[in-house]
């Protein structure tokens, strides 16, 4: 009896300890692949599936009909949502496509030596106040550049090339509210300093109150500006903030022709400014 | 009578895979591994019925998704506990088999679900498995210990 007791002790600790073992040993791995061996070679639904054909043999044929159609429908409908998907992603293709065609076409009057580049991220903190493009130091890229975005069928000032890395750069945007630039417009041709308000465009400020400006004049970057060449298109009057008047000054809204939202291709024009040295030349 | 209970035991594995596939009330699965490791108690002798019951932990460990070698142990102490209970319990009486069954089914429970919150941080059971389960086993339980008491005991021990 009390050699009975003592086996039985001997037994009941050893397997507890075996448990412990199989608690503590990684054995995750190794109990998955026995599970789906045998589940794959016990797996009921490849049984079941024989009997349902079965059982469909034996149905009239108006029954197995509505059956067959409803599966039909299924397949159809799943079908249509793989054909859907690949439409929209076509139309996202050919609308590329006639963008690029367009790039192509006006590429040949580009008055400055140039590359294109395409805009791959824009900054976290804001979207309108500077993006990437994928073209950087080895594709000749340098700071100072100007950029210019393509939008509504045509290149429009966007930035301007703040840093330049091996493979990409970033652009700090003319809507940055910490960017600004000489520009004029009107028919008066009468020159301002624009700057950035980010989401709500540009402000062409200290405006001479003697020149007149309209809604819908066109500005564009003055040949006295040292940060971009003159003559490049930049927005249209949208406002005129005459009762914001200071002294003898007024501001101007001005509409940027560059959706920065929608913008994907660039063209990065090579500017060296007035003041920088020589050797950049 | 090794040759009996093994199989007894692949009877017992084959029968909780078969129906946990196809016969689930409200989620819910018999569970006769746990039924045929309380039986063994009384069905087999007491290292007989220990190692049997380890080796139902075992395969109950293989066909659920929880921590490998859990149900191993709680089935090994279950199986001690009531080994020891056997002096002082009546295990020829249905009534108080379907007791001592009811409460240790609880036990079990409570075992696995508090080492489960242990490593895992996450409770392995549902609400049914505590309110649901234990009766719907113990309503089975008489049958399965009448059956296999009748054809498949290998030894009644004292």
């Amino acid at each position: 009896m009390r050699d009975g007791n003592s086996s039985l002790k001997y037994v009941f600790f050893l397997l507890v300890l075996l448990s412990f073992v199989f608690i503590i040993l990684p054995l995750s791995s190794l109990v998955t692949s026995v599970k789906l061996a045998f589940s794959y070679s016990l797996n009921p639904h490849i049984f079941f599936i024989r009997k349902y054909e079965n059982k469909l043999f034996s149905l009239p044929k108006n029954i197995k009909d509505l059956i067959e159609a409803d599966l039909k429908h299924r397949d159809f409908e799943e079908n249509k949502k793989r054909f859907e998907t690949q439409f929209s992603r076509f139309e996202a293709i050919k609308q590329e496509n006639d963008r690029l065609r367009k790039i192509l076409s006006l590429s040949e009057n580009m008055s400055r030596k140039g590359t294109f580049a395409f805009v791959v991220s824009r900054t976290p903190v804001s979207g309108y106040s500077g993006f990437f493009i994928d073209k950087g130091k080895k594709d000749g890229i340098a700071e100072g550049f100007t950029v210019l975005g393509f939008c509504s069928g045509g290149f429009y000032l966007a930035g301007r090339i703040s840093e330049v890395y091996e493979k990409y750069s970033k652009a700090v945007s003319i809507v940055n509210q910490d960017f600004s630039f000489i520009a004029y417009g009107g028919k008066d041709s009468a020159e301002g300093l624009c700057r950035g308000k980010e989401n709500e465009g540009l402000i062409l400020d200290y405006v001479p109150s003697k020149f007149e400006f309209l809604i819908g004049d066109k500005i564009y970057t003055s040949l006295s500006s040292l940060t971009f060449p003159g003559g490049i298109p930049v927005g249209s009057v949208s406002d005129v903030l005459k009762k914001d008047s200071a002294m003898n000054f007024y501001q101007v809204k001005i509409k940027p022709y560059c959706d920065f939202e929608k913008m994907k291709e660039v063209y990065v024009q090579e500017y060296y400014s007035p003041l920088s040295s020589g050797e950049n030349q | 009578m090794i040759f009996r209970s093994i199989v007894y035991f692949l009877i017992v594995c084959a029968l909780q895979y078969w129906w946990g596939e196809h016969f689930r009330f409200f989620g819910l699965s018999l569970d006769f591994a746990f039924m045929a490791c309380v039986s063994s108690v009384s069905l087999f002798s007491p290292v007989h019925s220990l190692v049997f019951s380890f080796f139902l932990g075992f395969f109950s460990d293989f066909s659920s998704w929880g921590h490998f070698g859990l149900y191993c142990l709680s089935y090994t102490l279950i199986s001690y506990s009531l080994i020891s209970l056997r002096s002082r319990a009546d295990f020829s009486s249905g009534f108080s088999r379907s007791i001592l069954f009811f409460s240790f089914f609880y036990l079990n429970i409570l075992f696995y679900s508090l080492f489960y919150f242990a490593i895992y941080k996450n409770w392995f059971f549902s609400w049914k498995d505590f309110i649901v389960a234990p009766f719907l086993n113990l309503l089975f339980f008489w049958l399965f210990y009448e059956i296999s008491d009748r054809y498949l005991s290998v030894k009644k021990c004292l």
